[in-house]
Formats: C-alpha cells, sequence, structure tokens
C-alpha cells in the first residue's frame, strides 16, 4: 500500500468491519506505517483518568496500616472470578457492545451485526453459572420468535434472525429502537394527546396484526413499547405470547404472568372467559391512559390492592387528571379500560379505526356512558361514599319506621282515652313532633355531609359516626320540650353510633335517655 | 468465589452486605487511608495526630457501615459526611490536643474540606473504573482482546513486547487495546448511570 488509508476506512478496520483481504492489507501496512499506529492509537476514546498522583506526600505508618486491615478480619480481596453473573454471549457474527436491559427471563444487549454493520438487539435467554438452559425456557423462546416473525408491521418491533450461541443458549436478533422504552419517556412527564393518540394508533394497528396471526401479545405495558430510530412507537417483547394453538398454560398453574397494573380484569380470573384480543385492547388503554396522565390508571400499595381496584374499581376520569386531554381521546381511553369485554372495542383495529378519526378531528364512534352508568360507575369509583349515602338512606328509614310506630302506639292509648275532639288535637301534635323530628334528621345528621363551607357541613367525606357524633349535640337543645322524643332519638342515634363505631360516647348518650 | 455483588458494587455497598469478608475492608483501609492521612498532613497535621485522627474515622466507618442506605444516600457524601464528623468528634474528646488549634482551623477551612471531597471523588471514580475493567474482564473471559488491554493499558508493555507476547500482530493489539478502552469507558457510564437511578429523583 503506497498511500496511508484515511481515517475513516481505521475506523472501519477497528470495528473490523472490513473484508478478510482489505483487512489483511490495512494490517501488513500499520505494522510498517509508525503514521497511521500513531492514527489507530488516536481513535481510541479517551482512557478514563487514572487517579492523579501526589508525589512527596506524607503515607502513613505501614504498621499502622496493617493494625487497621486486621481490624476486620484479613482476608485477602478474590481474585476477579471468570464467572460473573452474565458472561457476555459469544454469538459467530455479532460484537456484543453493551447491555441494555434485564427482564424476569433474559438479558437483552446491545450488538453490532458485523458483517452487515448493523446494530441490533440481542434478546438472551438468562444464563445460569453451570446452568444448561431449560427446554421450557427455550421452548418459550422459540415460541416468542416465531410469534414475533410471523408479524410485520410498523407498530412492531422485527426480528432479523434466531440462533443458538457457543454455548447453546438460543438468541434473537431485534431491531434497535436506540429511542428507549414509553416507561423511561413518561418519567420526564405525559406525552402530548396527539402524540399519545398516534402512538396507541400505531400500536393498535400491529396488535391487531398479531392478533390476525392468531397470537396475543399478553403483556403490553409502557416498558415494551420503544421508540425506533425514526421515532416512531413500537411493541417487543413477546415473552407472554402465546400461540393460540400452543398447550394451555406454560407457566406453573395459577401463576399469573405480566404486570398487573396493565393487565385487564379478566385475566385475573379463572373461568370459561379466555383472554382474547380485548384484553390486549384494555392492556393498551392502560397504556394509553398513563401516556396521558402521568400514572397508570390504578396505583396500589400491594399486588393484592391493584388486582382488587382492576377488577372492582372505576378509573379516575382522565380529564381530571390533566384538564388539556381531549373528550373525545378520554372517550376512547375510557372504552379500552371498560371492566366488560363486551364494552370495549371489539378489537384493536377498531380501536384503532376510532383514533385515526380522532386524529383526523372527525366524529368518534366510542359514546360517553349515559346518566345512569355515570351514577352506577360513580359509586364503583368512590366505595366508601356511595355505601355512606346508603348508610344514610338507611338511617332515614329506620328513624321513619321508629317514629311512625311511636306515633301509632301512642295514638291508640291516647285514642281510647279521650273524645274525638282530643284526638284530633294529639294527632297535630303528633304530626308537629314526627317533622320536627324529620327536620332534625335532615338539618343536623345529614347535614354533615354537606360540604365544609355550608351550615353545619362537615365535608363530602364525613363518616357516618361522625356525622352522629355532630348530631347528638342538638338533641338537648332542640327537643328540650319534648322529653319523649329526645330520649328516642338518644337511643337511636347511642345504637347506631355503637354499631358504627363503639366507643365511650353512645354509652353516655343512652344513660341520658 | 467472589461474591455474586462483587462485579457491580463498590467497597462501601461490599463492606455493608458483606462486612470485611471478601477482603473489602482491607481494600478499603488501603483506598482511603492515605487520602485522608495525607490530606490531614497536607494541611498541616503532625503524623502523630495525623495517624490518630485516620485511625479514629475508620474505625467509625466501620461501625457505621450498616447504616449506609444506598438507595438512599450517595456514597460520596455519606462517606464525607462521616469523616468530617468522627474528626470533629475525636477533636472534641482530645481537648485540649497539642496541635488542636491546626486541626481546627482545618475543620473551618472550606478549601481544606473542598480538597477532602476531591480526594473522596477521585478515590470513587477509580473505584468505579475498577469494577468496570473487572465487569469486562469477566465478559471477555480472559481473551486476548483483555489481555492486550491490560498488558499495554495496565501494565504498561508496549505495543510490539504485547503482540510478542500474545503471538498477534501489533496492529491487532491495538485494535483489541481499542475495543476494550471503549467497552471500560462504557461501563463507567452505565455504571454510573445505575447508581443514580438507585438514588431515584
Amino acid at each position: 500500500m503506497d498511500t496511508c488509508p484515511s481515517d475513516d476506512l481505521w475506523r472501519i478496520y477497528l470495528m473490523e468491519g472490513l473484508s478478510p483481504e482489505e483487512d489483511e492489507a490495512l494490517t501488513a501496512h500499520a505494522e510498517t506505517c509508525a503514521v497511521c499506529t500513531q492514527t489507530l492509537l488516536g481513535l481510541a476514546p479517551a482512557e478514563p483518568a487514572r487517579a492523579p498522583a501526589r508525589p512527596g506526600e506524607p503515607t502513613p505508618p505501614p504498621e499502622l496500616m496493617e493494625r487497621l486491615r486486621g481490624l476486620w478480619g484479613h482476608a485477602e480481596p478474590e481474585p476477579p472470578g471468570e464467572d460473573a453473573e452474565d458472561p457476555w454471549p459469544q454469538i459467530t457474527g455479532y460484537e456484543v457492545v453493551r447491555v441494555l436491559g434485564r427482564g424476569g427471563m433474559g438479558v437483552v444487549y446491545e450488538a453490532r451485526h458485523v458483517a452487515l454493520n448493523r446494530t441490533v438487539a440481542l434478546k438472551t435467554i438468562r444464563r445460569r453459572r453451570d446452568a444448561a438452559p431449560r427446554g421450557e425456557e427455550v421452548s418459550r423462546f422459540l415460541r416468542e420468535a416465531e410469534a414475533v416473525a410471523r408479524v410485520s408491521d410498523p407498530g412492531i418491533v422485527p426480528i432479523y434472525e434466531v440462533g443458538r450461541d457457543a454455548d447453546g443458549f438460543p438468541y434473537m436478533a431485534l431491531e434497535f429502537c436506540p429511542g428507549g422504552s414509553l416507561a423511561a419517556r413518561l418519567a420526564d412527564g405525559p406525552l402530548p394527546p396527539r402524540e399519545a393518540a398516534a402512538m396507541a394508533r400505531a400500536l393498535a394497528l400491529g396488535l391487531y396484526k398479531v392478533h390476525a396471526c392468531g397470537v396475543l401479545h399478553r403483556d403490553v405495558t409502557p416498558a415494551n413499547v420503544l421508540a425506533a430510530a425514526d421515532g416512531t412507537w413500537k411493541l417487543t417483547d413477546f415473552g407472554l405470547a402465546k400461540l393460540a394453538e400452543a398447550p394451555q398454560r406454560l407457566t406453573q398453574t395459577g401463576v399469573v404472568r405480566g404486570t398487573p397494573l396493565y393487565m385487564a380484569p379478566e385475566r385475573f380470573q379463572e373461568g370459561p372467559a379466555e383472554p382474547d384480543g380485548r384484553s390486549d385492547v384494555y392492556s393498551l388503554g392502560a397504556v394509553l391512559y398513563e401516556a396521558l396522565a402521568g400514572v397508570p390508571p390504578f396505583q396500589g400499595a400491594s399486588v393484592a390492592d391493584v388486582v382488587h381496584q382492576v377488577a372492582s374499581v372505576e378509573p379516575v376520569p382522565l380529564r381530571q387528571r390533566r384538564g388539556e386531554v381531549p373528550r373525545d381521546l378520554e372517550t376512547i381511553c375510557l372504552k379500552c379500560l371498560e371492566k366488560e369485554p363486551v364494552r370495549r372495542y371489539a378489537s384493536a383495529e377498531a380501536l384503532a379505526d376510532d383514533l385515526r378519526r380522532f386524529l383526523a378531528d372527525e366524529p368518534i364512534l366510542a359514546r360517553p356512558p349515559g346518566a345512569l352508568r355515570r351514577g352506577w360507575k360513580w359509586c364503583r369509583r368512590h366505595p366508601v361514599r356511595a355505601a355512606l349515602a346508603c348508610a344514610g338512606v338507611g338511617m332515614l328509614l329506620i328513624l321513619l319506621v321508629g317514629l311512625f310506630f311511636l306515633n301509632a302506639e301512642k295514638n291508640r292509648t291516647e285514642l281510647a282515652r279521650q273524645g274525638e275532639e282530643s284526638q284530633r288535637i294529639e294527632a297535630q301534635a303528633q304530626e308537629a313532633v314526627t317533622r320536627a323530628t324529620l327536620d332534625f334528621v335532615e338539618s343536623k345528621v345529614f347535614a354533615a355531609a354537606r360540604p365544609k363551607d355550608q351550615e353545619g357541613g362537615m365535608g363530602y367525606d364525613v363518616k357516618l359516626a361522625d356525622a352522629l357524633k355532630a348530631s347528638l349535640r342538638f338533641v338537648e337543645t332542640r327537643f328540650k320540650d319534648q322529653p319523649l322524643v329526645e330520649a328516642r332519638l338518644r337511643l337511636t342515634l347511642g345504637n347506631s353510633f355503637e354499631e358504627n363505631k363503639g366507643g365511650g360516647k353512645q354509652r353516655k348518650t343512652k344513660g341520658t335517655a | 468465589m467472589a461474591s455474586p455483588s462483587h462485579s457491580t458494587s463498590t467497597l462501601l455497598v461490599r463492606l455493608r452486605e458483606h462486612g470485611g469478608d471478601d477482603g473489602a475492608w482491607s481494600q478499603f483501609v488501603d483506598r482511603y487511608g492515605p487520602q485522608f492521612y495525607g490530606w490531614c498532613r497536607r494541611h498541616g497535621l503532625q503524623d502523630a495526630d495525623a495517624s490518630d485522627v485516620m485511625q479514629e474515622v475508620l474505625l467509625r466507618v466501620a461501625k457505621g457501615v450498616k447504616t449506609f442506605d444506598r438507595e438512599r444516600a450517595n456514597a460520596r457524601s455519606w462517606l464525607f459526611t462521616i469523616l468530617r464528623n468522627s474528626f470533629r468528634d475525636w477533636l472534641h474528646h482530645r481537648d485540649p490536643a497539642p496541635g488542636g488549634d491546626v486541626a481546627r482551623a482545618l475543620l473551618e477551612s472550606k478549601e481544606a474540606l473542598d480538597d477532602l471531597e476531591r480526594r473522596l471523588a477521585e478515590e470513587f471514580d477509580l473505584e468505579r473504573k475498577e469494577v468496570a475493567e473487572h465487569n469486562v474482564r469477566s465478559r471477555l473471559r480472559g481473551a486476548a482482546t483483555w489481555l492486550a488491554y491490560e498488558l499495554t493499558c495496565r501494565q504498561g508493555l508496549s505495543y510490539t513486547e504485547a503482540a510478542e507476547r500474545l503471538k498477534i500482530r501489533r496492529p491487532h493489539v491495538i485494535r483489541s487495546r481499542n475495543r476494550v478502552i471503549k467497552m471500560v469507558a462504557e461501563e463507567v457510564r452505565s455504571l454510573a448511570a445505575a447508581e443514580e437511578s438507585r438514588q431515584g429523583p
């Protein structure tokens, strides 16, 4: 070689990206050319600095050092082992660059396909020391590969190749998505609504293709949504995908695989209703919700808590979390999150269509729930308040019935003793008492559930016990001249209080009665 | 056997989790002892005082390391705080100390404290780099690629010597060396990122 190769050529040489003949020619050149040797050395990234020497600085006396070392055992450091947790796979044709992430089953590496000079994501099964890959893991992995390979869509991360490495562990080469995961993106805050809608549409179209092949994804989460080099979002990690025709339940019986935060309620339920494409629609809805709101639809302290909420609590409407979310987009998202599969979009395609309509500013097909359903949903969302309201109505009924019998009893004895005239007067008086009592219940007991700034109000979240306690104060003053009513009220309130909460206060109340 | 956390953990974390059993304590003494001693001497303490206070602070670290919470605290600031506080206690308990004035002045000098922080930071960086080298080495399983780096960058052999030793051609030694430098640099970055993400926002 007469002239020195260019820096660019040397860069390719360093990446082992040349043909064997070219490589040989450049090696031979560098062996004799001092200039190119310097070029090669200079093309390395700057080496991380070593600790600066501080010449002349005094060092501690050796015997002190010895004593301090002995302070806590004196084992010499182990030589660095060759068997680190995850030795990188050695795969012909690939150069592994770094670890991208670790999951329950596998490690994903960034690697370079040397011949094609293409960066890929290499997915492998987690490697254990001295452990051969287990048959079950391999078959799961291969089925995943099969599932992905059958789908070609811009919303799905494509698979390039499947094989086994030098140690017999299977691997899969996927398109490398340099933009990272949606989960990482959401750490910086929610997406703009239209961007989130466009993302959900791309994913829905991808899911639709997956479903058409008889494959459920089963693990649609923000961590499995990746940003490709062109900025589009794609779905990956079919680790849980189950081919429709494959044998049931590879996982241990009863073990639910997946992230409960994004799982459809029917996924937790054993029963005839097998999860179908609409379960993935639910998960995609949950991902869209989080992309818009910044938080998943349900949050809980424990898995059991989340599972409970997914099954029986309605998500907080999106616009309550973030006012700028358009109403139609909220409607679409909440339709995905319906508890019953029949109320969701029938397919991922239908969801994609509605999102397209939204993005094109056309009217969407999904309708927000009607007033009755909204009321029911409100009850599901606020089980405590709903229970309080029920308890309140129940209390009122008990009081009314009680008063009715009280009056009837009294009326009967009075009637027997007195003439018709006095009967009528007495009945009128009783009616006044009843009305007064009802007024009292209305204005004092239930007033407590009014907002705080209104008279007698203790705020909507008031507990029944608190309301009762507050109303007791008024019993004495209000019914001073009607001792029988006062006693009866005290007894009723005292009993309610006892059933409701217990404690010392009601005993005192009943004592007065 | 190296402990599982060996490959990715700093000395402080290993100390906390395994005590001195895997040699972490000796390494800790060797690394931070002389730094601290050198710092004391540089800022005017006599050998006797510097030795005394160094012993005191290392003892305090040994006793206190169980309280180090890696999820919450930055290891460097944790260590800095415990060094400074035990220095202060040492000063307090041996009052009136010969050279007590120098020691007191040292604790109050921003320049001296900055110097201590800088020294700790350097040691932490070095530690991280060694962890990174260890990780890269075990990934490469001691192959020639690693040895090219080991011989030239760590042991100071010339490329020609390394080529002879490894029986490969000199440009290939450079190529392997470059590749490992890049891997180590990337590993250092990802270790730093992992530490940051562990401590949360």
